[in-house]
């Protein structure tokens, strides 16, 4: 049995870049946060307090996620180059939250929010009669190939079940009477 | 001249539907569709069985998914003997038409 080759240990000078870039990262977000939040309060004194602490905020909050991301595809970069250190650890622990986050998610079947607003906007026979039958069929299809592995099938399909459903939706409400008014037009 | 008889009113789309359902067997919409080879859309395709459902040419009946499966349950359309009368007389009005401008 061959042993396994041992992974190299990063060096000192590796982990040191991997936390000055982090570092740098976190000051630059950080800084352009305090900055935006002194200029708008100098700039325009008479603006509410507490509206400027929530754009400072929402501020915060965009830079934090913009730099999540970033970190995160950084340290993808730096992993494909076989790279460990910090970075690596900090995207293994913010990938398992993310994987958590995805595992945990459920999701709603196919064209289930178009049958909600339809329902609210026809009368139950017609939801019965036309949008039901239409989303199931194409429901299964799209269950079916996805149960085979066919990826890119059931994405043809979904596309075919929203414009479908959105063909039905017209020819249950303007289609008919537009029809009608280019019809009497044209003769 | 008036006309007591009233014949529900057939459109090509309806006739090619009563053709597919003309065997008697039931079929689903996208069936129907899949065996109209690209003249019927999935889009009216039910619109068109509501309005022939309306006329009387076909009946439908909701069937539930088998006990493991759960979803929106299928809706089979069957032809009715109306709508096979109206089918022949179309068929036989079709080809008279095409004898005569033969």
């Amino acid at each position: 049995m061959m042993d396994k080759p041992m992974k190299e240990k990063p060096t000192r000078g590796e982990m040191v870049s991997d936390f000055e870039l982090l570092l740098a990262v976190g000051v630059f977000m950080i800084g352009i946060w305090i900055v935006t939040f002194i200029l708008r309060a100098v700039l325009d004194p008479s603006t509410s307090p507490v509206f400027i602490a929530a754009i400072g905020g929402l501020g915060g909050v965009v830079c934090a996620i913009v730099g999540f991301f970033y970190v995160n595809l950084l340290a993808e970069f730096r992993m494909r180059r076989g790279q460990t250190g910090p970075t690596y650890t900090l995207r293994s622990v913010s990938m398992s939250f993310v994987r958590v986050f995805r595992r945990s998610a459920i999701k709603r079947p196919l064209a289930s929010r178009l049958l909600a607003i339809v329902d609210f906007f026809f009368s139950p026979t017609t939801v019965e009669d036309i949008f039901q039958p239409l989303v199931g069929d194409l429901r299964e299809q799209y269950l079916i190939a996805l149960r085979h592995g066919r990826t890119w099938k059931a994405r043809w399909i979904r596309v075919r079940l929203y414009y479908s459903f959105w063909h039905a939706v017209w020819s249950q409400t303007l289609g008919p009477v537009v029809e009608r008014v280019v019809a009497a037009i044209w003769s | 001249m008036s006309d007591d008889l009233e014949i529900p009113r057939v459109s090509n789309t309806e006739a090619l539907v009563l053709g597919l359902l003309a065997d008697g067997t039931e079929r689903f919409g996208l069936e129907l569709v899949d065996q109209s080879s690209g003249k019927l859309k999935m889009g009216s395709i039910y619109t068109t069985l509501q309005r022939m459902s309306n006329k009387g040419l076909v009946t439908s009946r909701t069937e539930p998914r088998p006990d493991p499966e759960v979803g929106i349950p299928r809706r089979y359309f069957r032809i009715t003997g109306l709508g096979v009368r109206i089918y022949n007389a179309r068929l036989t009005y079709v080809r008279a038409l095409r004898e005569e401008f033969a």
